[in-house]
């Protein structure tokens, strides 16, 4: 290669990169003047830090397992337990705060081991399109795609034991593919981008490539899914425990008191409507922060 | 005639004839994964299905039959062959046929299906169109507010409130069920409404019609809200399009302009969104059938994985995988058929 096409080539990977820094700037700016994503914000990180200091901000910390005072039973909401108390005593809203302590652990963990992984996997197969790899793993995110991601992860949970942990496997089990596949079909277009070439044309090894060129391009989609779907994520934990495949009672999950609760409709209605309202609350956060990300990455 | 059978062979050469291929070789490799699964866990299936009580040598003979001492690919090579004749094996808690037992509960989980794509598909294009035609309306500001309500409160939250304001509060509709207990409708295809229209039934059919509101509603709703907010986002950016400039400027009316020409396109790119979450309904299903008691698949897998009933777990998975596919190809199909422009790549 002659030293002006050297150049060439390493003048387009460094205006790209520097376009990539601007962008950053700018869109959190664009982030923060939305008032939507603000608020989102605002009442994701309330919860979070109320889920991690919650022997502390709860009421009665030791209502969250088990815990038994009949006199204290099925009191109606009022300032001492605001949102009331359950057929065993308990405060509800102690037992909530607690509740997202569970909600907010398997989003973690979830998001955390699936979209790194999916997001590899994806890329890979995106790359080096046409070999054995992308059959590979496409045909096996095919295969767990072809079944809603609900119904196989509570298969999962029964197949196991049911409980907190298992939930969270199963759930892990079915998201990988969602990703892979997104950041598949970014990566089969951005892999004919001139910076790409530019890059294969210095010797760029491909897992720089990959990592350095493509990865940073798609940071945008990958963040607006993972915030979307963190509010699935909490939905569908919700679900299996719901259905008593996940975590079980006394675990204050808020699922497993959703169901617990509802058989003592209509007549104690405040031992439902408390959880129920934390898991819209946290799903609301969610969504808020993921529309605001959208926008600031659609806004390009 | 000769449109069809052009249709045909578009569809053959196209994609969607590999993509249907491979999705049925996916439901194959599905089945050998969860197969796998349910035999390696810990514990002994036939130790579990027959209680700790059984003697040994019972728990022996029915180990044989199960196949259990076999390699798990032999295991998996008669599983496979007896599905393919139809069989899904014999619940291990029941000792029914799970064949048996899905084909009777399928109707009543499809019908439930059917009426909440109906009411889902009606509900998105009246409340879209309406507020994609009057953006900043007083129904365009109120579903702006619903399509956030529709996606933080989960299908069972509104299962459980709906039994309690329609059924409990107001007493309007049945709380449980598919048909009130007195009422007696002899089984023809399995789906109730047909049945008692078959048999000239019209107060069963009126009662079947009335125990379908709120379950489907139910199950209807959180896809309805964020549908129809696609719908209304697409319609305002194809009102801005020069063509539609141009019917107005013709002096078509607005409403005829937005109704028929804008209405038009903005549907095709809802069509996908669509066609998953009509095939989702089957997951939400596990859900609400359970607080309706709804006779279905979905209430019969979840009873099947409370009791850690292997076989018809699988077979509840497969099925429902089954029914997935179908529906996402059967999309895939009608996308074919109402976009020229992929036919064409």
């Amino acid at each position: 290669m002659k030293a002006e096409d050297f150049q060439l080539s390493e003048e387009i990977i460094r205006k790209e990169r520097e376009m990539r820094r601007e962008s950053i700037k700018r869109a959190w700016y664009r982030f923060s003047r939305s008032k939507l994503s603000m608020t989102g914000l605002i009442i994701l990180l309330a919860i979070i830090i109320s889920a991690l200091f919650a022997e502390y901000i709860a009421p009665y910390p030791s209502h969250a397992g088990l815990y038994i005072n009949f006199r204290d039973a099925y009191q109606p909401p009022s300032l001492r337990h605001l949102m009331g108390t359950d057929m065993y005593g308990r405060d509800v809203f102690s037992r909530v705060i607690f509740g997202y302590r569970y909600a907010l652990m398997m989003v973690g963990m979830v998001l955390s081991i699936v979209v790194p992984v999916g997001t590899v996997l994806g890329l890979l197969a995106g790359y080096y399109r046409g070999r054995w790899i992308e059959h590979l793993i496409m045909r096996l995110a095919d295969i767990f795609v072809s079944v809603p991601p609900l119904v196989l992860a509570l298969s999962i949970c029964s197949i196991l034991e049911p409980n907190v942990f298992n939930a969270m496997l199963a759930v892990t089990l079915m998201w990988w593919p969602w990703y892979t596949r997104m950041v598949y079909s970014l990566a089969s277009s951005l892999r004919n981008e001139p910076y790409v070439w530019a890059a294969k044309a210095l010797g760029v090894r491909d897992i720089n490539i990959m990592f350095r060129e493509l990865l940073p391009n798609m940071l945008g989609p990958i963040l607006t899914k993972a915030t979307l779907d963190a509010s699935w994520v909490v939905l569908i934990g919700a679900a299996i425990s719901f259905l008593g495949l996940g975590a079980q009672p006394p675990t204050p999950d808020l699922g497993t008191m959703i169901s617990e609760y509802s058989a003592y409709l209509p007549q104690y209605w405040w031992m439902s409507l408390g959880p129920a309202s934390a898991l819209a609350l946290l799903i609301l956060a969610f969504n808020f922060l993921g529309d605001g990300i959208r926008d600031v990455f659609a806004g390009e | 005639m000769k449109k069809v059978k052009n249709l045909f062979s578009q569809i053959y050469r196209s994609y969607l004839f590999r993509r249907t291929i491979i999705s049925f070789l996916s439901l194959l490799g599905l089945s050998l994964i969860i197969f796998a699964l349910a035999r390696v866990i810990p514990g002994d299936p036939a130790r579990m299905a027959l209680g700790p009580r059984a003697p040994e040598d019972v728990v022996e003979r029915y180990r044989e039959m199960l196949h259990l001492k076999d390699p798990l690919i032999v295991q998996y090579y008669y599983w496979l062959s007896d599905l393919f004749h139809g069989r899904l094996g014999i619940s291990l808690v029941t000792f029914r046929d799970v064949s048996a037992d899905i084909l009777e509960f399928l109707p009543a989980t499809l019908e439930l299906m059917l009426f909440t794509a109906i009411i889902q598909i009606i509900g998105t294009i009246i409340l879209g169109t309406i507020s994609g035609c009057r953006p900043g309306s007083l129904v365009d500001g109120a579903l702006r507010i619903f399509a956030y309500v529709g996606i933080t409160i989960p299908a069972f939250v509104w299962a459980i409130l709906f039994q309690l304001i329609f059924s409990y509060y107001l007493g309007w509709l049945p709380a449980v069920g598919r048909i009130s207990e007195d009422l007696r409708v002899p089984r023809v295809t399995g789906f109730m409404l047909i049945d008692t229209i078959l048999t000239g039934n019209v107060r069963a059919f009126i009662d079947a019609l009335q125990h379908l509101i709120l379950p489907s509603l139910s199950l209807a709703l959180g896809a309805m809200a964020q549908e129809a907010r696609i719908l209304r986002s697409s319609l305002v950016e194809n009102i801005g399009k020069d063509y539609v400039v141009t019917f107005a400027s013709h002096g078509i009316p607005y409403r005829t302009v937005c109704f028929k020409y804008a209405l038009k396109p903005s549907l095709l790119g809802l069509v996908p969104v669509m066609g998953l979450d009509i095939a989702s309904i089957i997951a939400n299903a596990f859900m609400v059938e359970m607080i309706f008691n709804w006779p279905g698949v979905s209430r019969y897998g979840i009873t099947a994985m409370l009791r850690k009933d292997l076989n018809a777990i699988v077979g509840v998975v497969l099925v429902v995988g089954l029914i997935y596919v179908i529906v996402n190809i059967l999309v895939d199909i009608l996308i074919f058929i109402l976009d020229p422009r992929i036919r064409r790549r």
